[in-house]
């Protein structure tokens, strides 16, 4: 048997999960400079809101599904006017920034164990009733497909609106220079409110889609994170398109390099590569 | 007399004083025997912890011994949180004997802690091969994976298959338990024609399936502690279309598993420990209003046994060990009769998963 088709689909599959955390990540990263480790914990929240809405209170999928992505995003926005914002008004330097997050991070994880316990949860509600596509020989399911289509779509939608609409333009000039931005007149406190309500919107559907194909638990925020920051590098921190790139390029690495060795290294791969990247390019594929 | 001699004599005076006020707090009451639990209460393999917790508590109600009390520490799964808690449970709360914890990993981890400080370590479910040769003071009421490794190998062969892959999960409960299985099976003569393993807690298990469905086995092993990384493996299993017989180590037989799982537990065989005797599964019935949860039959005997040796007039954790070589009863697990390893016997069962339920196939 011939298993190169599948582990092609295997390492977009793996690819079209990082990219929709990277994405996120990026936007937020391009437009105030610091890592948001709090990002990962999004994914969490998202997949959890549509389990209460969907399996608790009983509403239709589509609905909890549009409802838990906006609960993502007022979260992320929600996170940036009482925590974020005091101290860029402090001017706390990215790395109090930082910390900051990860207390953010580590605190919502908790409340989420919490409220939900740390039992294993899918939000499939028919497993056996998943359309399942061949492709060749490989095979790739409905869910899949939708996260492949839906991290494509935003990169799309993400690439057009950054370049060819005010929004962005303001994103563009907060990026380059937020004093310059400010003076110019741009509410720079507001675009950044806009973006991690975007960024933390898309890392929700990030946790909702996963928890479709295999399911959420609160602390998946973690390991999709360095993943998808992984991601990030490899392509570029802070360019669009480029933590796309990052996230196939690293999905086919980390599947084929597991092809002929054990698994067990599938993270070192991973490390391998970003350690690579970080030391002969370290902005990453399309260096600018 | 100078100003940085008046300082030094102030901060040795301070010692002192804090030193004396918290020698002075320690020792509670007299008499108190502090036995200590620690085990994931937190963390992914949170629902092991509060099954044993469950079980646990419920033997210190049965036990009701007037003068020991139970001191709870979160070890999160992990060698070195364990290492933390011990160090408390041992340094701080004075406990004489511990019931924990529950990944092997972590429960390694702890052992030279209990040995160098005379602490009894007993756990109710690391299951590691190497867990026997931990030292004196280490004891459990879960047998060793080399037992249920022969008796998954032997489940299979009886079954009819001979070419079984191996999915593991990569740490010492994994690799301990797929060492056993593999030579036991092959002893048998059949052939293990695939052996993958994936980090613990991993949910992106297509290629290590990938490569297993090339090799075209008749039958799957999982051997999983991980809830998240069991459920995966299953529905990849069924996603990717591989049709073979499936089969699972007791890590998987958790409720959540099969709720998640849905159809693609379906028909999984399991072997697991004992989830007790029907007289302990009516008890938890009537105290918690659920079946007993992984574990929590064989933390009841844990716990049992150290509250025998302690009516028994151990006070200390030597004489407690000592003690323990002697006890035998018939525990909520089975019977218990601990080695000169400090391992026990234990029953397995084996179940299938039918709609969505464990069913008993044979004792």
């Amino acid at each position: 048997m011939n298993i190169i088709p599948q582990l092609i689909i295997n390492s977009i599959i793996a690819g079209a999960i990082y990219s929709l955390v990277a994405l996120g990540f990026n936007l937020i990263y391009g437009a105030t400079k610091f890592f948001n480790l709090a990002h990962g914990v999004m994914a969490t929240v998202g997949g959890y809101a549509v389990f209460v809405l969907s399996k608790v209170l009983g509403f239709h999928i589509g609905v909890s599904v549009i409802l838990g992505v906006l609960c993502a995003g007022f979260v992320g926005y929600g996170l940036d006017k009482i925590v974020y914002l005091p101290l860029r008004k402090k001017r706390a330097s990215n790395m109090i920034l930082l910390v900051a997050s990860l207390g953010v991070f580590t605190a919502l994880e908790a409340i989420i164990a919490i409220l939900f316990t740390s039992q294993f949860r899918t939000l499939a509600q028919h497993i056996g009733t998943q359309r399942i596509y061949e492709v060749g020989s490989a095979i790739i399911t409905q869910t899949q497909v939708i996260i492949l289509i839906a991290s494509l779509v935003l990169m799309a939608i993400l690439g057009f609106v950054l370049k060819k609409t005010m929004f962005g333009k303001a994103v563009k000039a907060v990026s380059d220079d937020e004093e310059v931005a400010k003076i110019i007149g741009i509410n720079t406190n507001k675009i950044i409110g806009y973006v991690f309500f975007i960024g933390s919107a898309i890392a929700g559907l990030a946790g909702i889609l996963i928890g479709f194909d295999t399911g959420i638990e609160p602390v998946m925020g973690l390991r999709l994170l360095l993943k998808g920051v992984i991601a990030s590098i490899i392509g570029g921190v802070g360019n669009i398109y480029g933590g796309v790139a990052g996230s196939f390029l690293l999905g086919l690495v980390e599947n084929f390099g597991i092809w002929k060795i054990s698994a067990e290294w599938k993270d070192a791969i991973a490390f391998v590569v970003l350690i690579i990247f970080l030391l002969f390019r370290p902005k990453g594929i399309f260096q600018k | 007399m100078s100003k940085t001699l008046k300082y030094i004599i102030g901060i040795i005076i301070a010692i002192i004083i804090i030193f004396a006020l918290y020698r002075g707090q320690t020792p509670s009451e007299q008499g108190v025997i502090t036995i200590g639990f620690m085990g994931p209460l937190t963390g992914d393999a949170a629902s092991y912890g509060e099954s044993i917790k469950r079980g646990l508590d419920l033997s210190v109600q049965d036990m009701n011994l007037a003068k020991v009390e139970v001191m709870y520490e979160d070890s999160k799964c992990e060698g070195k949180d364990a290492v933390n808690a011990i160090n408390k449970l041992i340094s701080i709360n004075k406990v004489v004997a511990i019931v924990g914890e529950v990944c092997s990993g972590a429960t390694l981890a702890a052992a030279p802690v209990a040995n160098d400080n005379a602490v009894v370590l007993i756990s109710s479910a690391s299951t590691s091969p190497k867990l026997s040769e931990a030292g004196a003071y280490i004891f459990r009421t879960v047998p060793s994976d080399a037992l249920q490794g022969n008796f998954g190998a032997q489940l299979v062969y009886d079954k009819g298959y001979r070419n079984l892959a191996i999915l593991y999960s990569n740490e010492e409960y994994g690799i301990g338990f797929t060492t056993v299985l593999t030579q036991s099976f092959e002893g048998l003569g059949g052939e293990v024609v695939a052996s993958e393993s994936f980090e613990r807690n991993a949910t992106d298990i297509r290629t290590q399936l990938t490569k297993i469905k090339a090799e075209a086995p008749d039958a799957l092993y999982i051997v999983s502690n991980s809830p998240a990384s069991a459920v995966a493996s299953l529905r990849q299993v069924k996603e990717l279309g591989i049709k073979l017989a499936l089969f699972g180590s007791e890590g998987l037989k958790s409720p959540d598993i099969v709720e998640s799982a849905q159809e693609a537990a379906e028909g999984l065989v399991l072997t697991s420990v004992s989830s007790g005797t029907s007289g302990f599964i009516e008890k938890h019935r009537v105290a918690y209003e659920t079946d007993p949860g992984p574990f929590a039959a064989q933390a009841y005997d844990a716990f049992f046994a150290l509250g025998r040796a302690i009516e028994g007039g151990a006070t200390t954790g030597e004489q407690i060990k000592d003690a323990l070589f002697g006890i035998e009863f018939e525990g909520a697990s089975g019977y218990i009769k601990f080695d000169q390893n400090g391992d026990v016997l234990g029953n397995y069962d084996v179940y299938t998963v039918q709609d969505g339920a464990f069913v008993l196939m044979s004792e």
